[in-house]
């Protein structure tokens, strides 16, 4: 059974349900509540600061240039992560200083790079690797 | 693990050699816990400046950067002659000062060839003694060809460059990589060499980005042929900044200054330490690497030359 609900629901709901039993009636109640009076307006407001949440580097920082140059091969999301990563490799960076790729935030991913591997290597791969 | 020995080097003057020496260095420092000798190698005793009183200066002519060179003299190691600048109290990083000194100016112009050749023996021992005793050394430079300079890039094993997108400063640069490669092999090494922006506008219109970035290109491909020094050019760069342009508030780190409420300071010091990460990037792979595949340099026809000049096989 809780491979099917994995299944339908992925197993970060399986386990905030898990979590909702450890809470109080009163609590959930509650929590109940305060979802079902969140209006159109007010979940638009949340997506609006979610996506403004995360910290918008200069247009002159190293991670914008690589991920310029990523986009103008026509690479985005986990795509360019693997590509680049690959390319890497190939020009010898040891697999062990690559992270691998979380989610489809390449510019994330590249911040955590650019900790392990010069930036002016990763950018001279990004514009240059056959 | 081979020490490091740092040059500022470009033969261009005023792109901030001895702002990055300082302020580099305080940043290395304080990354990691390091024990670091920075020495002022130019006989115009800028760096100097920075930590120290024009009077100080003077009072420390007896034991200087001159006695490195001196040959008349005992030998000395650098704890005869250091001050103690910096103590990072956090990670026990410390930072010892070689003044510089005028007196060097002999060196360059009157010295007999014998009296030079005791004296860069003097110095070469000097800096051997210092690597045993310290886990970085970086040398302020005068950027002209002068007999210091010279010694100082014959013992040296890294270079750092700042450059400033005018003509005259990339042909400052381009004077050191392109000649002096010949003669010192671990200039031909792209992982030796961090070539670093500095004074770039901090909120660039676009069309002065875009301007930059067509200087920045112009050295990769200037440099980018054998072996690939394309590389080197360092995407972080050094804003420009009213308070690295002031001298008096350029007096000693600019990482001490952080007292003021206009946050300006943090941004300048938050610069430095991006360079300065990135140094360190280069540092281990430049030097802990050894075994990196031929592959890393672009070019077929230079695999050979990486192989022969990967570290360890070469004498610095």
């Amino acid at each position: 059974m809780l491979k099917e609900l994995i299944g339908q629901y992925g197993d970060s709901s399986v386990s905030a349900l898990r979590a909702i039993r450890r809470l109080s009636d009163d609590d959930f109640e509650g929590l109940i509540a305060a979802s079902l009076a969140g209006d159109a307006n007010s979940a638009k407001k949340a997506r609006v600061k979610t996506s403004g949440s995360k910290k918008k580097l200069p247009k002159d920082s190293p991670v914008t240039r690589i991920a310029a140059e990523l986009t103008r091969r026509g690479l985005s999301g986990r795509r360019a992560q693997e590509w680049l990563a690959l390319e890497l490799a190939r020009d010898g960076v040891q697999s062990g200083q690559i992270p691998q790729p979380k989610s489809d935030d390449v510019e994330e991913w590249l911040a955590e790079l650019v900790r392990c591997v010069s930036s002016a290597i990763v950018f001279d791969v990004a514009r240059n690797a056959a | 693990m081979v020490t490091p020995v740092i040059a500022y080097l470009t033969m261009k003057g005023g792109v901030g050699k001895t702002t990055l020496a300082a302020n580099l260095t305080r940043a290395i420092a304080d990354a990691q816990k390091r024990k670091i000798l920075l020495i002022d190698g130019d006989a115009q005793c800028n760096l100097s400046q920075v930590f120290l009183s024009d009077e100080a200066i003077e009072a420390a002519s007896s034991r200087s950067l001159y006695q490195a060179f001196d040959t008349a003299g005992r030998s000395l190691g650098a704890g005869d002659i250091k001050e103690a600048i910096y103590t990072n109290s956090s990670n026990g990083s410390i930072i010892d000062f070689v003044v510089g000194s005028f007196d060097t100016f002999e060196l360059n112009a009157v010295a007999t060839p014998v009296r030079q050749t005791q004296a860069a023996q003097r110095f070469k021992a000097f800096i051997e003694q210092a690597k045993t005793e310290y886990d970085l050394i970086a040398i302020d430079t005068n950027p002209s060809a002068t007999f210091v300079t010279m010694q100082v890039l014959a013992n040296a094993n890294f270079l750092v460059a700042p450059i400033t997108f005018d003509a005259f400063s990339m042909r400052g640069i381009h004077l050191v990589v392109k000649h002096l490669r010949e003669r010192y092999d671990w200039l031909a090494n792209p992982d030796r060499i961090a070539i670093v922006a500095n004074k770039v506008a901090r909120a660039p219109s676009d069309s002065e980005l875009k301007r930059l970035q067509r200087e920045e290109d112009k050295i990769r491909e200037r440099y980018g042929r054998s072996p690939n020094l394309a590389r080197c050019v360092r995407l972080e760069r050094i804003h420009a900044s009213n308070i690295i342009a002031n001298r008096a508030s350029a007096r000693g780190f600019i990482a001490d200054h952080n007292g003021s409420a206009d946050g300006n300071y943090a941004k300048v010091v938050a610069d430095f330490d991006a360079v300065a990460s990135n140094i360190n990037i280069g540092l281990k792979d430049a030097f802990a690497n050894t075994d990196r595949p031929a592959a890393h340099n672009a070019e077929g026809a230079d695999r050979s030359i990486w192989r022969f000049l990967s570290f360890g096989a070469s004498s610095h």
